[in-house]
This record gives C-alpha cells, sequence and structure tokens, in this order.
C-alpha cells in the first residue's frame, strides 16, 4: 500500500513538473477511488506557489571578511599556501631560496680561500743571524 | 532554419556547459593548493546561494549566517576530499544542509525555539526591500507591507512542515535544483525525493492555511 502511495506521489510530482508520468499507476489509483488526482494535482501547486513568494535576502556586507578571519582564528594564519608562482614562470619559491643560499655560500668559499701566495710562502729572506 | 538556430543553440548550451566545468576544475585546482583569491572567488560567487538556504531551513539570519560562514571554513578544511564527483555548489550545498540539520538537532534537544524567529527575517526583508510579491521596483508601501506579511506567513508554514519536507522544498521549489543535484544532496533516491517533494508540498499548503486562520483569530480576538 505505502509502496504504490509512493509510486503515486512520485508521478504527481513529475505530472506537476511538466514530465509524462506512468500513467498507469495513477489511472488504477483513480479508479480505484484512492487518490483524486486533480484535488491533489492542485494542492501541490498551490503549495509550490506558495514558495515563490519567498524572495532571496542579501547577505551582510562583511560576510567575506569574516569568513577569513574564521580561517585565519581556526588555523593560526597558516592555512593560505604561499603564492607558488612568484615570477610567472612557474618556478616556486623554494627554488628562489635553494638559489639564493647556493650563491652565498660559493661566495663565502671564494671569500675564504686564501690566494697562492699565502700559502706557499718562501723562506725569509733575512739569513737568520748565528746566536752567539 | 529553426532546427539549425535549435541546434546552435544546443551546441551553445552544451559549449558553456563544458566551459563552466572546465572553469570548475581549474577553480578546485586552486582551491586544493590553498590559492588565497580562488577561495575569496569561492565565498563571493557562492555565498548567497549558501546564505539563503540556511536561512530558509533556520528562519533566523543570525543563526543563518554563522551557519553560511561555517560552511565555508568547513569547504576549506576538507577541499582536499572533495573528488568531483558532484559540481561544488552541490557539495557546498549538502554541507549546508547538514550543518542546519544539526543545527536543528541541537535546538530540539536543548527544547529552545530560537529558529522560529520569523520577525527577523521579515525586519531583513523589510530592510532590504525585497520582502515584496508585487515583482513592481516601485510599489506602492501598502503593497511592500502585505508582501513581507505574505512572506511571513509562508517562512512560518515553512518552519511548521517536517524538517525533512522542508529541505526538498527549500531546494527544490526555493533554489530550483535539478533532482539530480538534490539525491546527491540528500542521499535519497529519485522516486523518494518525488514522493516526498508531493508530500512536503501538500503539508506546506495544510500549514499556510492553518496559519491563516491563526492569525485572523488573533486579529478578531
Amino acid at each position: 500500500m505505502t509502496t504504490s502511495r509512493n509510486h503515486i506521489d512520485a508521478s504527481l510530482t513529475e505530472m506537476l513538473d511538466g514530465q509524462s508520468p506512468s500513467t498507469e499507476v495513477l489511472d488504477r489509483a483513480e479508479k480505484s477511488g484512492a487518490v483524486d488526482i486533480q484535488r491533489e494535482l492542485g494542492e501541490a501547486r498551490a503549495g509550490q506557489d506558495l514558495l515563490q513568494k519567498l524572495t532571496p535576502q542579501p547577505v551582510s556586507a562583511h560576510f567575506e571578511r569574516k569568513v577569513q578571519q574564521r580561517v585565519r582564528r581556526r588555523t593560526g594564519g597558516r592555512y593560505y599556501g604561499q603564492a607558488t608562482t612568484p615570477f610567472g614562470f612557474g618556478v616556486t619559491i623554494d627554488a628562489f631560496v635553494v638559489l639564493a643560499v647556493a650563491i652565498m655560500a660559493a661566495c663565502w668559499f671564494l671569500t675564504q680561500i686564501p690566494p697562492h701566495e699565502v700559502l706557499f710562502t718562501d723562506p725569509p729572506q733575512v739569513p737568520i743571524k748565528p746566536t752567539p | 532554419m529553426g532546427n539549425t538556430t535549435y541546434l546552435n543553440g544546443v551546441q551553445g548550451a552544451r559549449a558553456q556547459r563544458r566551459c563552466a566545468s572546465v572553469d570548475e576544475k581549474r577553480l578546485v585546482k586552486r582551491l586544493k593548493r590553498r590559492d588565497e583569491t580562488a577561495f575569496n572567488q569561492l565565498v563571493r560567487s557562492h555565498k548567497g546561494l549558501v546564505f539563503n538556504v540556511c536561512l530558509r531551513m533556520l528562519s533566523n539570519s543570525a543563526e543563518a549566517e554563522d551557519i553560511a560562514q561555517d560552511v565555508f571554513v568547513r569547504a576549506f578544511m576538507s577541499i582536499s576530499s572533495f573528488r568531483g564527483d558532484s559540481k561544488l555548489s552541490t557539495w557546498l550545498y549538502r554541507i549546508a544542509v547538514n550543518l542546519c540539520k544539526n543545527r536543528l538537532k541541537y535546538h530540539s534537544r536543548r527544547k529552545a525555539n530560537a529558529h522560529t524567529n520569523i520577525d527577523d527575517v521579515v525586519e531583513r526583508s523589510r530592510a532590504s526591500g525585497c520582502g515584496r510579491t508585487t515583482g513592481e521596483p516601485n510599489a506602492r508601501p501598502d503593497e511592500v507591507l502585505e508582501g513581507v506579511r505574505a512572506e511571513a506567513r509562508v517562512q512560518r508554514a515553512l518552519m511548521a512542515v517536517d524538517e525533512e519536507f522542508r529541505r526538498l522544498l527549500v531546494l527544490r521549489d526555493v533554489h530550483g535544483l535539478a533532482y539530480i543535484d538534490i539525491m546527491a544532496i540528500t542521499g535519497l533516491p529519485e522516486g523518494t525525493v518525488k514522493s516526498r517533494l508531493h508530500r512536503a508540498r501538500s503539508a506546506l499548503l495544510k500549514a499556510y492555511e492553518s496559519d491563516m486562520k491563526t492569525h485572523r483569530h488573533d486579529n478578531v480576538s
């Protein structure tokens, strides 16, 4: 009984939507006097029309800012990813960091290596006087 | 000639849909990379729909806004789990409907009636000038007032029907969602959605009529 009632209700909704429902179910139901199709359709249509009176309401002006605040508060400000392509070449910011570190290391090495003459110094030119 | 125009229209619609889905995929990709501008774009484009679903479900604008904000926060947090089986808007609707359901359950457990604050919704529509049914931007004040009253009556009737019915009415008749989207949001099969929708519309009409009677009695007494 419930299943057939479900079928009838679903068919009535299809009818209201302008689709062609399986009329067999509705015909059988109407013949048996279980349902007054016109009345039920009228009620459903009236219910549907009522909801057309509801108009969309505007969202408050600071909605976006409040959402951002919530996201930041919940994640301690660490939620959003950093700009991944700073110069638009598809290279990540990490690559620039690594490159900068490599250049600094190279510079440091270059300044630290003493010149050749400092490494291999000649013996002193002044003769060492023998001690008396 | 007419046939060609029709075919062009169909092809145009298909191309538009394809473009929209490509755009959405790109947006989801950016969201998964936690791109802040993509998040702002998402909020800007869907805030109205999400807020209005919550408003009609809860009938309290402050609560609806609170839930709507929470919807976006949750969406941001769990965007990595979004598989792209449904539309992004459908996914947001599902989060919104579930959060509203939880809030209503919370209210019923606490036996608080805070969510039936219809006047709040009425005030809001009066303030925004949206509560009119005449469709004319320069409607007379009495027409505007009548529109606001009619809207309040419908909202009261909506709050009087079962929460399950209300959900279907809001999704289908207020927001005009397709059955496939409603099925994705509610997890119900198509036949069940349609049969419940029929009962929901009848229940809404009965609630509306009973509300009219009650208020007429109040006015008389």
